[in-house]
């Protein structure tokens, strides 16, 4: 050792030198990359919006919060919901005050809203460091945007159809139907007016106009690029309106109430007996079992396949961290909690919602229960919900209205048809033009 | 007696009739709705319903009473309302009392201004009114949403007890004022006692209005330790539930309070709102 420290030259002491603190300043770096992979824990009080306000939410939200209480219990979180009706209003004033909850629940058909609003919180960093990000990462490109990550996906909505087995039964219908073809069968076979009962409790009031998205989607594939350029064409437009029209107006296989059928009058036609099938997704699974026998009275069965694509969607939930929290570290604590496979299992058997979560989607409560079958099938070939800015006036001011002015007679499918179109290529401007003006405003942030 | 009651003409007992049915109309919901919260919801959901007797249960009461915040929510109700109608009434009877009384430049302009109030859409000041509330810390308080309340319902109290004031004829002040009283001596000893139907009608209808509100509730709070009664209502309707036996079971609790209040005052009410109507 002697020998060598006393032949080092002086070039060969430099090279010893240079490398030593290459590695020196790579190490460093390294543990402090290592460092910075676990998010901060967080303190403090913590307040949480969500739109849940149904019994079986708020105990699902009580246990959870318990179980995070016992996780994280530097955290002092404060559950507050704002009904859905009026969230929107509720998160502008908060965003436009500067003023509001730490975290916040995200439906996607909102986010591109929520998004540009300015309400929302990049947290790509805090997602990179979280563990837990794999086990969700199949939903999470649903709530990004320009590769920054926005929401910890909590669980989807999977769309799917309820139907009476008895009343398929005695129609004599053997296979479940798988298009829409034979779907408007099924709907008619079960048809019998003289005993008031209908093939189909149709949605024509509120809520109604996504059953239109879903039939434009069904006919047309993607009505909407990424790009925000409306796809679709007038063609297959007139096509679903017919379809959707019809089923009411010439088939007559729907309850005749269907203009002004909300969700409380389609289910409420499906327990009474009234209609033989409801469309819907798993978020009412719990409540449809409180009132019909699942296996004897009433199964659940995929949406149908319209000549391009699903009759339905899977639409993702969310939770993300307000844009003018005080306190993101606990406000992603919380978000990321809800995101973990306890907090979905918990949901899961309270609620019935789908989880995203890989691992809570292999529990057993989905594997022993055979109506959960239909979702699973489902999730490989149901798209994603749409999320566009405009996509609900649209939807609720144009596609709605024009579908309720076809059922009392004063609009023809063709002539809504065109509307819809038209409609829809304004708002993909708009949205067109938004997008870059929010690329450029964003640009370097 | 008898002899008096075959002498009725038939128009007297048609008119019975006819009213008959009119009361049976107005109470026939609320009477459904009070049997359809002893069901559970599968007897509900059948087709056709059945009308009996059996399997009736108070089970929802208790389920609403145990389940939901449900006596907080009251609570909050009738703190922020009681708030209300102390703010209005103290500040709507002076201003009355001075409008009525006072003779100065601008009177009617005044009242106009407080007219153009009441006429301003609430959904208009809701952001305001929130961006207002954050910067004065107020959201999600008791005394937040009371201020929001008064805005709206003091404009009506100045308005009604300014009416009340003027039905009185001041030679009684006068003269109380001739005998030794200030001019506050005189309100407060001849007008208020005086003006106290008035009062209780004009309490009556900014209680309801501040019970009854909704819009201004759901946005400045957003906590159960102030949410109010209607906004709780509200929310009981999940997005995904038909829970018909508990809506329907908290509809009966929350007219309770509004029917036990007007028991109370409805008296005083009627004659307050009917005050001056006749001549003497």
């Amino acid at each position: 050792m002697q020998n060598f420290i006393g032949n080092l030259s002086r070039r060969t002491l430099f090279k010893f030198s240079a490398v030593a603190g290459t590695l020196a300043t790579l190490g460093t770096s390294a543990s402090s990359a290592f460092a910075a992979r676990v998010n901060k824990k967080g303190t403090g009080k913590m307040t949480y919006w969500n739109h849940f306000t149904g019994a079986p939410e708020r105990a699902a939200f009580a246990e959870t919060t318990e179980a995070f209480k016992k996780a994280s219990p530097a955290i002092e979180a404060d559950i507050q919901t704002v009904t859905n009706d009026d969230w929107m209003a509720k998160y502008i004033a908060s965003t436009t005050a500067k003023s509001g909850p730490d975290a916040v629940m995200i439906d996607v058909t909102r986010f591109t809203d929520m998004l540009r609003i300015g309400g929302l919180r990049d947290i790509t960093t805090y997602n990179k460091q979280w563990p837990g990000a794999a086990s969700v990462a199949g939903d999470t490109p649903a709530f990004s945007f320009n590769r920054k990550v926005y929401g910890v996906p909590f669980f989807t909505f999977i769309d799917w159809t309820y139907y009476r087995k008895d009343f398929f039964e005695a129609a004599g219908i053997k296979k479940e139907p798988t298009t829409m073809a034979e779907f408007r069968e099924a709907a008619i076979a079960c048809t019998n007016p003289s005993k008031g009962q209908y093939g189909f409790a149709m949605r024509g009031g509120s809520g109604g106009g996504g059953f239109i998205v879903n039939a434009l989607h069904a006919y047309n594939g993607s009505i909407m690029s990424p790009s925000f350029k409306a796809t679709l064409t007038l063609d297959a437009a007139v096509e679903a309106m017919r379809f959707w029209v019809n089923l009411a107006v010439k088939d007559k296989a729907v309850v005749p109430t269907v203009a002004t059928d909300g969700y409380a009058q389609i289910f409420s036609n499906f327990y009474q007996g009234k209609a033989a099938m409801v469309m819907h997704h798993g978020g009412s699974f719990i409540d449809v079992g409180k009132n019909l026998k699942y296996g004897s009275e009433v199964m659940t069965l995929a949406r149908p396949k319209g000549p391009k694509d699903q009759f339905g969607f899977q639409a993702p939930l969310a939770n993300g961290v307000f844009q003018h929290t005080k306190n993101p570290d606990a406000a992603f604590e919380y978000a990321s909690f809800l995101g973990s496979p306890a907090a979905q299992t918990v949901f899961l058997k309270g609620t019935g919602y789908f989880p995203t979560s890989t691992a809570a989607a292999s529990d057993k409560f989905i594997a022993d229960n055979r109506q959960f079958d239909t979702a699973i099938a489902s999730l490989a070939s149901l798209p994603k919900t749409y999320t566009f800015p405009g996509l609900t006036a649209w939807r609720d001011l144009t596609c709605l209205p024009e579908f309720q002015k076809c059922l009392i007679g004063t609009q023809t499918p063709e002539g809504a048809a065109k509307i819809i179109v038209d409609r829809l290529n304004v708002v993909a401007k708009a949205a067109a033009t938004a997008n870059r003006k929010y690329y450029s405003d964003n640009r370097g942030k | 007696m008898t002899a008096l009651k075959k002498k009725r003409p038939v128009s007297y007992h048609l008119v019975n009739i006819g009213i008959g049915f009119l009361a049976l109309f107005a109470i026939l919901p609320i009477i459904w709705t009070f049997y359809t919260s002893l069901r559970t919801n599968v007897d509900i959901n059948k087709f056709p319903t059945k009308f009996s007797f059996s399997n009736l249960s108070f089970d929802a009461y208790f389920g609403v009473w145990r389940d939901t915040n449900f006596p907080m929510l009251i609570k909050n109700s009738l703190i922020v309302s009681t708030m209300t109608v102390i703010i209005s009434l103290a500040l709507g009877t002076f201003a009355g009392y001075a409008l009525s009384r006072s003779k100065f430049r601008g009177r009617q302009g005044v009242l106009l201004v407080y007219l153009a109030i009441r006429l301003v859409p609430g959904v208009l000041l809701l952001i305001p009114m929130y961006l207002f509330m954050n910067r004065l810390g107020l959201l999600d308080s008791y005394i937040g949403l009371t201020l929001a309340y008064t805005t709206f319902t003091l404009p009506a109290t100045i308005w009604l007890m300014k009416g009340f004031f003027d039905s009185l004829p001041p030679d009684l002040e006068n003269a109380a004022r001739i005998d030794g009283c200030s001019r506050m001596g005189a309100m407060w000893r001849i007008s208020i006692p005086l003006v106290l139907p008035g009062l209780a009608a004009t309490g009556t209808l900014t209680a309801i209005t501040a019970w009854n509100d909704v819009l201004f509730a759901l946005l400045l709070t957003s906590s159960d330790r102030t949410r109010t009664w209607p906004v709780g209502l509200r929310e009981m309707i999940g997005e995904f539930q038909l829970p018909w036996e508990a809506l329907t079971a908290t509809s009966i609790l929350s007219l309770l309070p509004v029917v036990i209040g007007f028991a109370l005052v409805g008296r005083k009410m009627v004659a307050g709102i009917t005050a001056g109507s006749l001549k003497d």
